[in-house]
Order: structure tokens, then sequence, then C-alpha cells
């Protein structure tokens, strides 16, 4: 066996070890640890969140990504909270105790660390997240593939930043690093409509550009947050390259082959690199919703999850598609006895407009449908900022209801309570002793 | 329709904007009427390629391309439709707000509402306030098509069309917004008078709101 062999060895049993979790009865993917013990300290509200989680409940996990949410509510400032990371963390943690989420980590803003450490332009702002400036491509021609360089990965751009977040995010239990998956990040420097172009037209272009990101930009990144950070795994936010922004031809020539590239890369130094969000179904118009389509996505996510016993029902629409096809395509893994995890998303736009008893029947499905037979784990999908909180809490009330284990056998017997909750800000004000958002 | 025609309506479908401007050169070299052109072959090619969408068919990376192929065919025929009498079916002004830099659905609407014979004045993304106001006033459009893409952002079209309100400029144009986190109800809780949940839902809100 040579020096790859060995080092793909060391990576396994961290492999090994999450497949395992996933298949066995009962457990699901993204659960935190939290040990107990931990004491409350109204200056930190981290302390907030963590105290509740220490309290082991059986049920199915429910937890959120909530950057724009999390801000709106804590009323902090743009350019603070995607810039200081502990106001960060510390917010993202108290919104998630006063929800009463099963897991909580900051961050946000990410598909762009990584562009803006290399020099793309961004355009901050005081009331959203900063975003890339596409006018202004860091990659205009072939020849600028020449300015993509490993930078100082420490003091470039605001990675010193993230990586700050990802060490708090471990004191959450959330020990998993991020970054910016090769196909995003490659839109990010280019411009979605420069980028198809060159894949359809220059496509030797557009594999020098993937292969830069892949070989050399990224692991250098991840090595450095292995390193900075501790963290073993890392997952790869690619929302451009989910379906129908992409053709499924397209997801399985440029996203697939180069994920795959960068995973191998990086076991090279015992860091598992994931993407996440190629092969996501999101087809907005529900009389397009295909079937076949949506198995070919299952099929895809399958490659980009290295064959992991796990499958995402990301950000489009799932709460107006059927379930019936899902359940189709997980039967056969059923009947081998093999108990797949599900993470399945609440949309965004649900969970803004409501009303309440939607958002609670949506939950309800999901249990029903996927929470006996799977390892399910709702998200609720990037919460819009002005969401109203009480969407929030019946969305929890819900799944923790529901969802606590055993299931019943009839859901609809199960009585459900939403809680009447304070705002955030009494809330924030009774957890601090009366000193309010510590951050 | 001649085969000239024919290609240059090809070469939009496909999304090949060099073709299509070379064709479309060869085209009037030949001495073709630009507007006929415009009007059977540009325009078809558009809106084919907004059919093979909605029929599963085409998908993202096809429309841009169809997009970018559109517009590069304007760009080379609008010259020679200078003094010609083009029946429009109502001026938009269109953007996306203050802080947010996406422009991908802004393009291929602005792509499909040209087509659908809408003179459409682009004004960018990261667009203030203020600019759209300015507009409304100078250009007197007919519509005003806003988007955006991040909740936070959508913040701004209420804080717009409140403005708008305070200053009794609500009144002088038809507000359609659209963009990724938007919905109908968040167009009828800010005031807007139309939603357009893609390019092709927003063509046809747009046509409804001219009353075609």
């Amino acid at each position: 066996m040579g020096i790859r062999g060995l080092l793909l060895r060391s990576a396994l049993p961290l492999l090994i070890r999450v497949g395992t979790m996933m298949a066995k009865k009962g457990s699901a993917p993204f659960t935190t640890k939290i040990t107990k013990g931990i004491t409350l300290d109204p200056r930190d509200p981290k302390t907030w969140w963590m105290v509740y989680a220490a309290q082991k409940q059986s049920r199915t996990p429910i937890m959120a990504i909530m950057p724009d949410h999390s801000m709106f509510l804590g009323g902090v400032p743009a350019r603070k909270f995607y810039s200081d990371a502990r106001v960060n963390v510390n917010t993202t943690a108290a919104v998630a105790a006063y929800y009463g989420f099963d897991s909580a980590s900051g961050g946000g803003d990410t598909y762009n660390y990584e562009a803006e450490a290399l020099g793309q332009k961004l355009i901050y702002s005081d009331n959203a997240m900063p975003t890339a400036d596409f006018r202004d491509p860091l990659i205009k021609e072939h020849k600028d593939l020449a300015k993509l360089k490993a930078p100082d990965w420490l003091t470039a751009g605001r990675i010193r930043f993230i990586l700050d977040v990802i060490k708090l995010n471990k004191v959450l239990g959330y020990k998993t690093g991020k970054f910016c998956a090769p196909f995003s990040l490659a839109v990010t420097l280019r411009s979605y409509p420069k980028l198809i172009k060159d894949l359809k037209k220059n496509p030797a272009f557009a594999h020098d550009l993937f292969a830069v990101l892949s070989d050399e930009i990224l692991p250098s990144y991840l090595k450095l947050q292995k390193k900075y950070c501790g963290v073993r795994a890392a997952t790869g936010a690619d929302a451009w390259a989910v379906f129908p922004n992409l053709s499924l031809d397209l997801i399985e020539e440029w996203v697939v082959p180069y994920s795959e590239r960068l995973f191998n890369n990086c076991l090279d130094f015992g860091m598992m690199a994931m993407t996440a969000g190629g092969g996501d179904y999101c087809e907005e118009r529900l009389e397009k919703f295909d079937k076949d389509i949506l198995f070919k996505c299952f099929a895809i996510q399958k490659k980009l999850l290295s064959n992991m016993p796990m499958f995402v029902l990301g950000t489009g629409p799932w709460h107006e598609y059927p379930l019936e096809p899902v359940v189709e395509y997980l039967t056969p893994y059923k009947e081998k006895g093999i108990r797949i995890a599900i993470v399945a998303y609440m949309n965004a736009r649900l969970l803004r407009d409501g009303p309440v008893e939607r958002i609670v029947d949506n939950i309800k499905r999901f249990i029903d449908v996927l929470g006996r037979d799977y390892n399910l784990a709702i998200i609720l999908a990037n919460i819009p900022a002005d969401t109203q909180p009480q969407h929030i809490h019946a969305a929890v009330a819900a799944a923790h209801t529901y969802g606590s284990f055993p299931l019943a056998s009839n859901l609809d017997e199960v009585a459900l309570e939403v809680p009447e909750r304070e705002s955030f800000q009494e809330y924030a004000e009774k957890m601090s002793a009366g000193t309010g958002l510590n951050i | 329709m001649s085969a000239i025609l024919e290609t240059v309506k090809q070469t939009i479908v496909d999304g090949d904007d060099d073709g299509a401007v070379a064709q479309i050169e060869k085209a009037l070299m030949e001495g073709i009427d630009p507007v006929k052109v415009l009007k059977q072959a540009i325009v078809p090619g558009i809106e084919r390629a907004g059919e093979l969408w909605h029929d599963n068919v085409y998908f993202m990376p096809d429309v841009v391309l169809s997009a970018e192929a559109f517009k590069a065919a304007m760009k080379a025929v609008e010259p020679h439709l200078a003094g010609r009498e083009i029946t429009k079916l109502g001026t938009v002004i269109m953007g996306v707000v203050a802080g947010d830099m996406h422009d991908l659905g802004k393009s291929i609407v602005i792509a499909m509402l040209t087509g659908a014979g809408f003179e459409v004045i682009d004004l960018g993304v990261d667009v203030p306030t203020e600019t759209f106001i300015g507009k409304i006033g100078e250009l007197k459009p007919d519509i005003m098509a806003v988007g955006c893409y991040m909740t936070t952002t959508m913040l701004e079209l209420k804080a717009m069309i409140t403005f708008l309100k305070d200053n009794g400029l609500r009144d002088k144009v038809k507000i359609m917004i659209g963009g990724v986190p938007t919905t109908q109800q968040f167009a009828d809780e800010i005031g807007a008078d139309a939603w357009g949940k893609d390019a092709l839902d927003a063509v046809d809100k747009a046509r409804k709101l001219m009353g075609a």
C-alpha cells in the first residue's frame, strides 16, 4: 500500500463513523452533542443554547439556516454580523436558544469568503450580507487564471472571521468546517452567464479554472481550516449547482467530477470535504415536477456524498411536492434493512408567509411519511429576515411534538400546543438578567 | 420564412450569440427588412426558448444563453430600426434593489419582456430607490419592475413603495416585483400591483397590467 492508501485509510474511520451513525435507528444527521453540566452564563448567549441542548431529547431534530433572520431579530448591522465572529455566533446561539433548535451554528455569506480572499470585489451594505459584484468578475479572460494563487489565508479578506466562526461553532457542538464548492466558487469568480458559456463553448478554459480551484486553492484553504479550527470534516455549499440552475448533464459533467477530485485531494491530509447542493431538486413550478428527474437528482446526491446512506430534500418547494416518489425511491433501501438519513428542508417562503397551520401540517407530513422508517432531520431553509417568530415557534413545536420518539401511530390523534411566546428582545432580557443581548 | 431568418431564430434558440450577430448582419446585407428580422426571427427565437423551458426541455443554462444571444441580436439590429414605427406594448424600467447584485433573473425577464413587445430600460443592479424614482419622473414608464434576491434586500421594496406613497408618486406607475424570496403574499403586503413568479409569468403579468 502506497502513501495515498495509508492516508485514505486514516480518514476511513471518520467516514465509517458518519455512515454508521446515520444507519442506526433513531439517530439523525447533524444532531450536536453538548456535554451535561454546562452552566448558564447570562453574559454568554452561547450558554443559553448549550444549557437547553444539554437536556437530551429523543425526537426528530429540527434546526435552521438563519443568518438573515438572526441578524434581523438581534438588530445587528450587517457589516458587523458578517465580520465579527463573536457577534455572529453569539447572536445565532441566542436565536437558536429562543426557538429551541436542536443544533446551532453561526456563519452565513458562505459563497463569498474564498472569492473575496482571492481578490473578487464584493459589495457591502448596511442591511444585507456582502455579495460578489458580478459586474466585475475577477476572472474576465483566460490569462486571469494566473491571478488564482492561494493567498495567505489567515490575513486575506474575511477568512479569519469565518475561521473564528468555525472555532466558536465547535463550542456549540457543531464540529464541521465550511467552504464554497468548486462550481459555486467558479460562478462567483466568473459570473454565471460567462461560466455557462465557457462550459459550452470553451470547455478547456473551464477545466483549467475548475482544476486550479479543486487541486490548489480549496485544498490549501481546507488544510488551514483543519489546522486552525481543528475540524476533520467540512461541507461545501453549492447552491449554483442545484437543479434546474444546472441541467443534470452539466451537473454530471462539471460538478460531480470536481467535487470528487476535491474530496480526494483533501483526504490526502485527513480532511473529509464534501459538497452539498449539487443534485438538490429545486424546480419551482409544481406542474413541472418530474419523478424521473428527482430520481436522477438523488443518484447525483449519492455520488456527491460518497455513497453515504443519506438524501437531501433541499431548498425547493417541498411543501408542494408529493412525498410518495421519495418513499418509492427509498423503499429498496428499507427492504435491504438500510436506515437512510433524510434531511428535509422546510421552504423559506412558506416560513415567512405562513399561515401557522400550513407550516405545522408540512412538518407533520414530513414526520408522518419519513420519520418512521428513516432518520429524519428537519431544517428550516434560510429563514427570511422578517419572518414572524410565531411561525418558527410553531414549526419547532410541531417537530418536537409530532416527532417525539416513539412516534405515535396516528399523528392526527396527537395534540399540538403552539406556545404563546415573548418577543426575542424580552427573551434576551430575561436570559441576560436584564442586560440584553450581550454580543 | 426565409432560410436565413430561420437560421437567425435557431441561433437564438441555441444560445449562440456570435452566430446570431453574424447571421443578422448577413440577413441585413441581403436586404431583408430589419423589422422582419426582429419580428420573424429574433422574437420567435426567444419565445421558442421560453416554450422549451416551459416544457422541461430547457433549463436555466439554456435559457440564460438564449437570453444572451437575444441581447446580442437586439444590439445588432437596433441601429437599423431607427425611425421605424414599431408597436410596443408599453415601457418598463427594471432594476435590482440597492445592496443586491444578482442580475441573472433580471436578464432573463428583460429578454422575455422585450421579446413580448415591451420597451425595457435596464437600470442595472444595486439600484438606489432615488434612481428608480428619478427614472419614473424622467421616463414616465408604464411599469416599474423591481427584483430582489435576498430576504434582507426584499425589505427595500417595502420601503420603496412606502416612499412612493408618502410622496404622492405611487399612482404614477404600475409596480411589478419578483425574485427568489418574493411571493404573491409579499407583493400584496407591500402594495405592489403584480408579482412575477418567473420570467414567463412576468410577461403575462406585464401584459395584464397593460390591459393587453
